[in-house]
């Protein structure tokens, strides 16, 4: 309404006048005739996943964030991932390298973007997964979408080892009992959004082979190799993949998805490096509005809060260490003053363990050398014992 | 003096079950004598019978030069004809599946399928409209409140029918989600599905994630429903690390899913495929007759290749019609049950996209108060473990306050149990029944040895 009334006022003065009558009735109808003639944009909210998967990219901040996209009366929201995929910091892990079971960590995420909009949101919002990099669980949270657009370098998978990841471990209708619940929920994953369950079973199932040729410009899919010039393998069949292979990033045993290669079997609907082509891209270019949300906010906030915990923890860890040195006190008061520090140590350990739980993983605890939260409460209850028997 | 906590817990759990499943109230008969079996494909299956049970005939034919037995369920037959001179009391011809089943099995948990809405008592008088009347119960929430035998037990589902028939249901769907669990519980919660849920509702299963005992559990359930990300098999019986039930053992819980089935009338072919690497074929005539073969070839739809073990998608379990529907929403659900109206019974709450009704409310409340007494129950433990180390040295004094302590610990694991008996078998591997002789008195004994030294 505002460039119109703009324009209007570069007119001669008659028309100018009526231009001013028409803008006041207009300021009057105001809402019923911005909705006739220049329907509100589009309301777009982004959510940045980076970091590591399950411990920066965790359900808390990002409910909090979808919350946030609500609140803002979202229309589209676009979901941004970019895991890091590394052994640690020097070294990345190949694309063949499998982590599979992160599927029950991914799972308590995707409910975010699928149930709790049925449940929580007015209106069901336009939901984006725009992938850069998502291997390892993070690759089965686009799916949730039937929307998913690649950066140019993006790659989803890394979730291969159905069929060897419990090898040598108890008996075989065991092992394949494992494999088959775990691809039945994959496979639902996919399901729901419309994809072909085939898809996830060659991201997932080493030695699986997945053809497809088009038909009427639609991909078809078959479990086997390709019998016809117009058809394409997306995996080599092979149990593992070559050194060769491995280095040079064409591991073939399992699907991992690259721009080109799901932009071809529909997986992606485009490819898109910057924001902006992504909303050209949506066809949301034209008369759309990129809210100024929490979302960034948020999810730095839980990574600062438990950097902070994971800080925090190790210290009071250190000063129980310190404290147990002396706590030989001489006195009926010292040792009780003592027990009470550490009571309170104690306390402040089980409560940030078990305030950030879902980030706190057994890979966390490994690597801070953290133990487990039990030991924590049995330390302390031990303390209670040692103060009730304990005489001036 | 440490108790440990153990938590071995499917090895004994499996043991369980299989007592429990020779005390089944199912009742079987050692049946004798011909029968001339006409199935409903017009074949005739001709032998003498083995067993007979809810309907079930085994059947001794002759395949080639040996014999081999084969298990007729009731929803293959057409018409049973006997051998009148071998048995007087079962002479009558039975026109019927649900005859036979009556008639080989005289108890109520054998009773013919139930007819909805034949229950014993008169329900409440139905407020509303006038359109049926329906509640969803849940079979576990997932995130660790899920597991058949702890958090899905027979005895609050049993406790909950009062509570429905007061809302005047109808319908109760079931919505499972649960990674499956004990497998002690299975027949119990068969039991109260088939004898209690479906004499009284039409009883449905709607499937999110039913996986080992909780598929064996909505087994007994014959309309089932999934959502779209649903996932329902992987029934293999297993303890410790990774080891399978084998033998003997494992012949009894497949035994126990072929009558299962029967109940639920899926075809048994379905649940072995789910328990055991058997291959699952089907074919789906014009007619929309299914037919599952345990083979990968003789099939159009190959469901469980040779070497895997069956778990059903929402899509393969729709396509051979073990699903009636697939539904993400209550709304999808009532379209696929075909209800043009329904009345969703309870009130809604944050976090939910079904209402809660006073019967789903007793189950949230017996998970909640179960989860609570699990995580309570480790420190219980541990500050007994704890007194009775202590206790080992120091002055009569400290033995004293240390034994107080201790029992004050040995009353609230105690109770704990006394609420969930299986919590017996999960926190210590022992069965519910044995905990007072193999936990209780010897703990018992313990604090009283050291109160005794201090008497000394």
């Amino acid at each position: 309404m505002l460039s119109r009334f703009m324009t209007w006022t570069g007119l001669s003065g008659a028309v100018r006048a009526i231009g001013l009558c028409v803008a006041l009735l207009a300021g009057v109808f105001g809402t019923r005739l911005a909705r006739a003639d220049d329907p509100a944009p589009t309301r777009i909210y982004v959510i940045e996943l980076n970091g590591e998967f399950g411990y920066d990219i965790s359900q808390t901040p990002i409910r909090q964030a979808m919350r946030d996209a609500r609140d803002n009366n979202a229309d589209v929201v676009i979901v941004k991932i970019d895991a890091k995929w590394e052994r640690d910091e020097y070294q990345p892990l190949p694309d063949n390298a499998a982590n599979f079971d992160e599927l029950f960590r991914a799972q308590k995420i995707m409910p975010i973007f699928a149930e709790e909009l049925q449940r929580d949101w007015p209106k069901q919002p336009r939901v984006v997964m725009w992938v850069k990099r998502a291997m390892g669980g993070p690759a089965f949270i686009p799916f949730v979408s039937p929307e998913i657009y690649f950066t140019s370098d993006a790659k989803v998978g890394g979730v291969g080892g159905i069929g060897v990841m419990l090898e040598g471990k108890g008996d075989e209708v065991v092992r394949q009992k494992q494999y088959s619940l775990r691809m039945a929920r994959a496979e639902g994953f996919l399901i729901r959004s419309g994809y072909d369950p085939k898809i996830i079973n060659a991201m997932c199932r080493p030695g699986y082979q997945l053809t497809y040729r088009m038909e009427g410009g639609r991909p078809v899919f078959f479990s086997r190799a390709p019998e016809r010039p117009d058809e394409f393998a997306l995996t080599s069949g092979e149990m593992k993949d070559s050194m060769e292979e491995v280095v040079r990033g064409t591991t073939k045993s399992v699907l991992t998805l690259n721009a080109d290669t799901a932009r071809a079997i529909g997986v992606s609907k485009g490819t898109a490096d910057t924001q902006d082509d992504l909303i050209f891209q949506l066809g949301l270019s034209k008369n759309s509005q990129v809210i100024d949300g929490k979302s960034k906010r948020i999810m730095e906030a839980w990574k600062r809060d438990i950097n902070n915990a994971t800080r925090d923890i190790k210290k009071a860890l250190q000063d129980l260490g310190q404290g147990q040195e002396g706590a030989g006190g001489n006195s009926y008061e010292a040792r009780t003053q003592m027990r009470g520090k550490q009571t309170r140590l104690l306390d402040d350990i089980i409560a940030k363990l078990k305030r950030f739980e879902e980030a706190f993983g057994p890979r966390w605890h490994g690597v801070n050398q953290v133990p487990p939260i039990q030991q924590f409460e049995l330390r302390r209850e031990e303390i209670g014992l040692q103060q009730l028997v304990d005489k001036k | 003096m440490n108790i440990a906590i153990r938590r071995l817990v499917t090895g004994l759990a499996f043991s369980l079950v299989l007592g429990a499943g020779l005390m089944m109230p199912m009742a079987q008969a050692e049946a004798a004598g011909r029968a001339k079996v006409t199935l409903k494909d017009g074949s005739v299956v001709e032998g003498e019978i083995v067993r007979e049970a809810e309907g079930i005939i085994w059947l001794k034919v002759k395949s080639g030069k040996t014999d081999e037995t084969r298990m007729i369920a009731p929803t293959e037959v057409s018409k049973v004809e006997r051998d009148v001179t071998d048995a007087e009391t079962v002479a009558k011809p039975l026109d019927k599946p649900a005859e036979a089943a009556a008639s080989a099995t005289p108890a109520p948990a054998v009773a013919p399928a139930p007819t909805p809405g034949a229950g014993d008592e008169p329900k409440a008088r139905k407020p509303g409209s006038g359109a049926p009347r329906a509640a969803v119960l849940t079979l576990g929430e997932g995130d660790g409140k899920d597991m058949v035998g702890v958090y899905v037990m027979a005895k609050p589902l049993h406790d909950a029918i009062p509570l429905l028939k007061a809302e005047g249901v109808d319908i109760v769907v079931f919505r499972v989600n649960s990674g499956g669990g004990a497998l002690l519980e299975i027949q119990k919660l068969s039991d109260v599905i088939y004898n209690e849920y479906r004499k009284n509702f039409r009883t449905v299963a709607w499937v999110d994630w039913a996986i080992s005992a909780a598929a064996m559990t909505s087994h007994a359930m014959e309309e089932i429903y999934m959502t779209p990300e649903g996932a329902y098999g992987a029934c293999t019986g297993w303890s410790g690390e990774l080891v399978a039930v084998k033998d003997m053992d494992l012949e009894k819980i497949l035994f126990q899913m072929e009558k299962i089935s029967t109940r639920g009338n899926h075809d048994p072919k379905i649940m072995r495929a789910m328990q055991i690497m058997e291959p699952l074929s089907a074919t789906v005539s014009p007619q929309g007759e299914v037919t599952f073969y345990q083979d990968t070839t003789s099939g159009d739809i190959l469901l469980n290749p040779k070497d895997r073990v069956l778990t059903f998608n929402s899509q393969t379990a729709a396509k051979v019609k073990f699903s009636a529907g697939t539904a993400a929403t209550l709304d999808e659900l009532a379209k696929a049950m075909q209800l043009p109206e329904v009345e969703w019974v309870g009130v809604k709450k944050p976090g939910y996209i079904w209402p809660i009704c006073k019967a789903e409310q007793m189950q949230m409340d017996f998970r909640e108060k179960t989860a609570r007494d699990e995580q309570q129950f480790q420190e219980y433990v541990q500050i007994l473990n704890a007194a009775l180390q202590m206790g080992s040295s120091g002055s009569e004094e400290t033995k004293a306050k240390l034994a107080g302590k201790a029992r004050e610990m040995m009353n609230k694991i105690m109770a704990a149990i006394n609420n969930n008996p299986n919590m017996a078998l999960f926190q210590f591997n022992i069965m519910p029944e044995k905990f007072r002789e193999e936990w209780v008195e010897p703990t018992e004994k313990k604090i009283k040895e050291l109160t005794k030294k201090e008497k000394k």
